[in-house]
């Protein structure tokens, strides 16, 4: 399966990566050669196989409900790049 | 003179010849004397003299803690209360953590006393160690090889005599790969036998936390302390712990071996295949039956697992937008809110990491999901399969852990396939969720540690870390 280099500015825009033009060049070649391999996939045969989601799909545990102490304001503000009072700061997001 | 193993110093403890302290000590200063091999990220010196002077109080007064005098390392992937966190990325650059992953407390709770955490490839996303922020990880045993990946730093921290004990992850091989590589023991547990919960999460289907250390009882006494059921992981397994204690094998009458023979392929290393080989005649010696059987998808693994673990990585990684937390660019005051995003992600992830975002954010995109990603996903119940028909007839499979005894820095970071595939004869037991234990197998004639690898059936660590007790005392090693 060969990529192309629209593709991958298509991908890059989908996963808000950029590159520059070289980068893109380089990751065409890449993802070729790396998808190129992963085809080697169509020579099984799957026709009935169910997809395998989970390592062990086991029905899933009910726990009694209690209000516990969480991440406090103070806490998850402490790692943030910019703040303002009890707020993450942000780039403008409405108009231009 | 050689580091002490957990068993030295609990016995020096016992014997009143040591205090933790001392303990705590002696590997802080050798941590300073290897800082050129870069296995370690942060070192908390203070902390851990603190600590071990407060398991000497409690030992005083004769209430030890069931792990004192335990020294760890935690890979720069689990979260450790108010230590930095950086995955080995610049993305997390003065991240400091809020709380102690499920694993780390228990550790802590059993007297643990941590030291530091230690060099990874960026966000555990390699075979070599080399894609760290903070630069590549030297491996002791090999000068100018790589230490494997991706808890390189974990390895070469236990193989160095930096700590008893390292915790890692292990996605696709990355415990049971640098542990081969580096000479120590490695296990990989069973998917859901260890929480989850504060390990960044790569590949959340896959992700398995789990200890590196020297002797194949520390890893026991490890995995023990920290397996268990888990509210904050709803994927943890309420299991009890494999508790192996003291029941260690005489010999291996009665155990149904099985060699896979996709393992012995092409592109294995002559030397590691006569390694095995002398295993192998070993424990036939010792009782063992020993058969061929077939895992015949394996050489299918490395292509479904860079499919399916890149398709989870891009979708947990798209957490990091540099808004509450980790890198934010220069000139972000200028920029909108799409072009942060952009930028932040572009300049805080490395090389490895954006190619596989974009090879993960490729296979789940309209059009493509069902060639790659759905594929991928019937492979993978055919790969479990595989393992399931091979354990109605074997207790164990016995397998080579690496093709080859190690590759020289930077000799596959220019080629990414090579690098993966690399991973042949680890990433199945991922898939498959199986356990796995690479344990040290003898010398390369080069001189390079050879390690061999057992997998097991869910939930039968016991009976793995007992195989792999038994193959180091019959080696004399």
């Amino acid at each position: 399966m060969a990529v192309s280099i629209d593709d991958v500015r298509v991908v890059a825009r989908l996963a808000r990566l950029e590159f520059s033009e070289k980068q893109e060049e380089l990751l065409t070649n890449e993802l070729t050669a790396v998808l190129e391999y992963m085809a080697t996939l169509d020579e099984v045969d799957t026709e009935g196989i169910a997809p395998m989601t989970h390592v062990r799909a086991v029905a899933q545990g009910v726990r009694d409900d209690h209000v516990k102490a969480g991440i406090g304001t103070d806490d998850a503000l402490r790692n943030a790049p910019d703040t303002y009072a009890d707020y993450f700061r942000v780039p403008k997001v409405l108009g231009g | 003179m050689a580091p002490p193993t957990f068993a030295d110093t609990r016995a020096a403890l016992a014997r009143g010849a040591t205090t933790c302290e001392a303990v705590v000590d002696a590997f802080l200063q050798r941590i300073a004397a290897h800082k050129h091999l870069n296995a370690f990220v942060h070192v908390d010196a203070d902390g851990a003299l603190s600590a071990a002077r407060q398991v000497d109080w409690q030992r005083a007064a004769g209430h030890a803690p069931p792990l004192a005098g335990l020294v760890l390392a935690v890979k720069d992937v689990l979260c450790v209360r108010d230590w930095p966190l950086s995955c080995g990325s610049r993305m997390l650059s003065g991240f400091r953590s809020l709380y102690d992953a499920t694993a780390v407390a228990r550790l802590k709770a059993s007297g643990a006393i941590l030291v530091g955490t230690t060099n990874c490839d960026e966000f555990a996303m390699g075979s070599s160690s080399e894609s760290s922020w903070h630069g590549p990880v030297l491996n002791p045993r090999a000068e100018g090889y790589v230490p494997g990946g991706s808890s390189g730093g974990s390895a070469v921290a236990v193989a160095a005599g930096l700590c008893h004990a390292a915790l890692g992850s292990d996605t696709g091989g990355s415990i049971r790969q640098p542990a081969a590589l580096c000479g120590v023991v490695g296990l990989k547990p069973t998917y859901g036998r260890v929480s989850r919960y504060g390990l960044v999460a790569y590949a959340s289907s896959l992700d398995c936390v789990g200890p590196l250390t020297h002797t194949v009882h520390d890893a026991a006494i490890v995995l023990d302390a920290m397996a268990g059921q888990d509210e904050r992981d709803a994927t943890s397994v309420p299991t009890r712990a494999p508790h192996v204690g003291q029941k260690w094998l005489h010999d291996a009458c009665g155990l149904r071996l099985g060699v896979p023979e996709e393992f012995f392929g092409a592109g294995l290393d002559a030397g590691i295949q006569e390694a095995i080989k002398n295993v192998l005649d070993r424990l036939r010696a010792a009782g063992a039956h020993v058969r061929s059987v077939s895992l015949p998808h394996t050489r299918y693994g490395v292509a479904v697992y860079y499919i399916l673990a890149t398709a989870e990585a891009s979708s947990n990684l798209g957490r990091f937008d540099g808004l509450r937390y980790g890198y934010r660019p220069e000139g972000h005051e200028n920029m909108n809110l799409e072009e942060l995003y952009a930028r932040a992600r572009s300049e805080g992830f490395g090389k490895e990491v954006k190619r596989r975002i974009m090879l993960g954010t490729y296979v789940l995109s309209a059009g493509y999901y069902d060639a790659y990603y759905a594929k991928a996903q019937r492979v993978r119940s055919l790969i479990r399969q595989d393992f399931d028909q091979a354990f109605e007839a074997v207790d164990v499979l016995v397998a080579p852990v690496t093709p080859v005894p190690g590759f020289r820095l930077g000799a596959m970071t220019r080629d990414p396939l090579q690098m993966y595939l690399s991973d042949t004869y680890t990433v199945t037991a991922n898939l498959a969720g199986v356990p796995g234990l690479a344990v040290p197998a003898g010398v390369h004639e080069n001189g390079f540690p050879i390690g061999i690898q057992i997998l097991g059936q869910p939930f039968d660590e016991a009976r793995l870390l007992q195989l792999g007790d038994l193959i180091v005392r019959l080696l004399g090693q």
